[in-house]
C-alpha cells in the first residue's frame, strides 16, 4: 500500500453548543487504503467525516485532505472528494439519471464525460434499468446505490462513506462491500464510518475506534486483535446465577493466566494468555462458588473484544460492562 | 450547462412538479384579472356618468383609472404571495438534507443563492408576462399611454425581485417552510410600514430616510411613468443586500 498521506488530522475537536462531539482526534489515512471510523452512535464519527468533507468547521485542531486545509482550501478539498451521506440526499423529484446529470454539471464535467461516467456507474451499481424512474420510487438499497453512484461521479481521489450499509438487508450490504472492494482495487482511498464490527473487520485496512469523541485505538483489524494478546474465554452463567457473577470475577481476578475480566449481562468475558491453563482455573472457581455454568467457549479475540477492551463497553449494548484489569 | 443553469433547471423542475407554483400562479392571475375587471367596470361607470353630465363621450385616463390602481394593489398582494413561492428554496432542501448535494460540490455559495433566486424570479416573470394580456385586451377597445404601462411592469418586476430576494433570505434562516413564509411576510410588511412611519416623522432627515426605505414611494413613481435612477438603485440595492445576507446565512450554516 502507498504510504503517501491522503488525510491528516491534528488534535481535531468540535464543540456544538457547549457539547463536545470530538476532541484531540489525530490520525492519518494513507493513499489507497480503506480507513474505517468505528464507534457507537454519537461517538463522533460523522462529525469527523463532515469536517473532512468541509461541511463542518472544526472548533480546534486542523485537518488536511490531499494536502489542502479543510477550512482555508475547502474548494480544493471539494473538487477531490466524493461523499455518500448517511441519510438520503436524494431529490424526490429527480430520476436517478437526472441526479447524476446534475452532479456532472456541478462538477463542471463535459457532456460526453458525464454521459460516459453515468453509463459506467449505472452499470457498476446495477441501476441501469431503473435509472429513468423517479428516485422517490427506489427501495432503500437502490437509493443507497444511487448515493454511491453520486459519490463516485466526480471520479474522486477520496471517497467518504457515512454508514454505507446502515439499515440495509444482508444482500445489499454484501453488494456494497463488493463495490467498495472494487473501488479499492482501482486505487481509490476510501474513508467510511460504521458501527458494524463485521463491516469494519472485513472491509477496512486500518481503523480508528472512536468512543466519546476520542480515538481509543488505531490500527489494522489484525493488529488490534493481536494487540489484545491471548484468547477470550466466554462464560455464560445459568439462570439465577448472575448474583454470583461478581464473586466469580473476584475469585478469578489476580490468577496468573488471566489478563482481564469483563462482566456481561449473561456472564463473563475473560481475556486469558492460554485457554488451556485458564479453563481449569475458571471451572475450579465456579465449582468452588457453586456457580452453575451453562455454556463456556473460547475464541481468538474478535473486533468486539477489541472494542470492549478499549472502551469498557460493547458497541451496542443495553447494560454497561465492567472491565476489570487483572 | 453551467452549475447555475443546472441548479435553475433542477429548481424549475421541482417547482413544476409540485402544486405550489400552480396554486400561487392561479391566485396571482385570478387577483390580477379580478382587479383589472373591477377597475375597468369602475372606469366604465365613470365614463357613463361623465357622458350624462357632459352629453358627449368622455375622455378617461385609463392609466390612472385602471392600470395604476391594479399595479398598486398587486404590489400588496405580492407581499402575501411571493413568500409562498420562496419558502421552500432553502428550507426544504435543508430539512431533506438534499442541500448537502450542493454544499459538498465545488460550486460557490453565491452560485447556489443566485441560482435559487433566479429560478423563482423566472417563475414570477412568467406569471407577470401572462398578466400582459389585460392591457393588450384593453388596448383593443381604448387608447392609452403605453409608457406608464411598461414602467408599471418594470416596477412590479423590480418589486418582485426585492420580495423574492427577501423570501430567499427568510428561507435560508430556517428549516421550516411555514416559518420561512411568515418571516418573509413580516420583513416585507415591516419595510412597507416604514413609509407610514416616515410620514409620521415628517419632513425631517430621519423621516425622509425612513420613508426612502419603504418601497411604496419608489413603486408609485414608476407606475406613474417616471423612471428615476434613485428608484432603480433602491430596488437593485435592496435585492443585492437580501441576496448577500442569504449568502452569509448559508455560508455560516455550511460550517455549523
Amino acid at each position: 500500500m502507498d504510504q503517501t498521506v491522503a488525510i491528516e488530522t491534528a488534535r481535531l475537536g468540535k464543540v456544538y453548543d457547549g457539547v463536545t462531539a470530538i476532541q484531540e482526534l489525530s490520525f492519518k489515512v494513507f493513499a489507497g487504503e480503506i480507513f474505517g471510523l468505528l464507534g457507537p452512535n454519537g461517538a463522533g464519527k460523522s462529525t469527523t467525516l463532515r469536517i473532512l468533507i468541509t461541511l463542518l468547521r472544526p472548533t480546534t485542531g486542523q485537518a488536511t485532505v490531499l494536502g489542502h486545509d479543510v477550512v482555508r482550501e475547502a474548494d480544493c478539498v471539494r473538487r477531490s472528494v466524493g461523499y455518500v451521506p448517511q441519510e438520503r440526499a436524494i431529490d424526490r423529484f429527480l430520476t436517478g439519471r437526472e441526479h447524476l446529470l446534475l452532479l456532472g454539471d456541478l462538477y463542471h464535467l463535459s457532456k460526453d464525460e458525464t454521459q460516459r461516467r453515468i453509463a459506467e456507474l449505472l452499470k457498476l451499481v446495477d441501476l441501469e434499468d431503473q435509472a429513468d424512474r423517479p428516485a422517490k420510487t427506489y427501495s432503500g438499497g437502490m437509493k443507497r446505490k444511487l448515493d454511491i453512484a453520486c459519490g463516485l461521479l466526480p471520479n474522486p481521489k477520496i471517497l467518504f462513506l457515512d454508514e454505507p450499509t446502515l439499515g440495509l438487508d444482508v444482500q445489499s450490504r454484501l453488494r456494497i462491500w463488493d463495490y467498495v472492494r472494487h473501488l479499492h482495487e482501482r486505487g481509490m482511498t476510501i474513508v467510511l464510518t460504521t458501527n458494524y464490527l463485521d463491516e469494519a473487520d472485513r472491509l477496512c485496512d486500518r481503523l480508528a475506534i472512536i468512543d466519546g469523541g476520542r480515538i481509543k485505538a488505531l490500527g489494522s483489524p489484525s493488529e488490534l486483535k493481536a494487540g489484545l494478546g491471548g484468547d477470550i474465554v466466554s462464560v455464560i452463567l445459568g439462570a439465577g446465577e448472575m448474583t454470583r457473577v461478581e464473586a466469580l470475577a473476584s475469585a478469578l481476578k489476580g490468577l496468573p493466566s488471566i489478563k482481564s475480566i469483563s462482566t456481561k449481562p449473561t456472564g463473563l468475558d475473560i481475556r486469558v494468555e492460554s485457554p488451556e491453563k485458564a479453563l481449569p482455573a475458571v471451572l475450579e472457581a465456579a465449582n468452588r462458588l457453586a456457580c452453575r455454568i451453562e455454556f463456556i467457549d473460547y475464541h481468538r479475540p474478535r473486533l468486539d473484544d477489541v472494542f470492549v477492551a478499549h472502551t469498557g463497553h460493547a458497541i451496542r449494548e443495553e447494560f454497561p460492562m465492567e472491565n476489570v484489569e487483572s | 450547462m453551467t452549475p447555475v443553469q443546472a441548479i435553475i433547471a433542477k429548481e424549475l423542475r421541482s417547482y413544476f412538479v409540485s402544486p405550489i407554483v400552480y396554486a400561487v400562479g392561479a391566485v396571482f392571475l385570478l387577483i390580477f384579472g379580478v382587479l383589472s375587471y373591477v377597475f375597468v367596470v369602475n372606469a366604465g361607470n365613470q365614463a357613463v356618468r361623465l357622458m350624462q353630465v357632459q352629453g358627449a363621450a368622455a375622455q378617461l385616463n385609463l392609466n390612472d383609472l385602471v392600470l395604476r390602481p391594479t399595479f398598486s394593489f398587486m404590489a400588496i398582494f405580492l407581499m402575501l404571495l411571493l413568500p409562498i413561492l420562496t419558502m421552500r428554496t432553502f428550507a426544504e432542501e435543508r430539512k431533506l438534507r438534499t442541500v448537502e448535494l450542493l454544499m459538498t460540490s465545488p460550486i460557490g455559495i453565491n452560485e447556489i443563492v443566485v441560482a435559487k433566486f433566479l429560478s423563482v424570479y423566472l417563475i414570477f416573470l412568467g406569471l407577470l408576462t401572462l398578466t400582459g394580456i389585460a392591457p393588450l385586451i384593453l388596448s383593443l377597445f381604448s387608447s392609452f399611454d403605453w409608457n406608464p404601462v411598461f414602467t408599471g411592469y418594470l416596477a412590479l418586476a423590480l418589486l418582485g425581485a426585492m420580495f423574492l430576494a427577501t423570501g430567499v433570505l427568510a428561507s435560508a434562516l430556517t428549516e421550516n417552510q411555514i416559518v420561512a413564509a411568515f418571516l418573509s411576510f413580516g420583513l416585507l410588511i415591516l419595510v412597507w410600514l416604514l413609509g407610514g412611519l416616515g410620514n409620521v416623522l415628517g419632513d425631517t432627515s430621519i423621516g425622509n430616510t425612513i420613508a426612502y426605505l419603504s418601497f411604496i414611494e419608489h413603486f408609485d413613481r414608476l407606475t406613474r411613468g417616471l423612471v428615476d435612477t434613485k428608484d432603480l438603485v433602491y430596488y437593485l440595492s435592496s435585492m443585492v443586500l437580501m441576496l448577500f445576507l442569504a449568502h452569509r446565512v448559508v455560508e455560516s450554516q455550511r460550517w455549523k
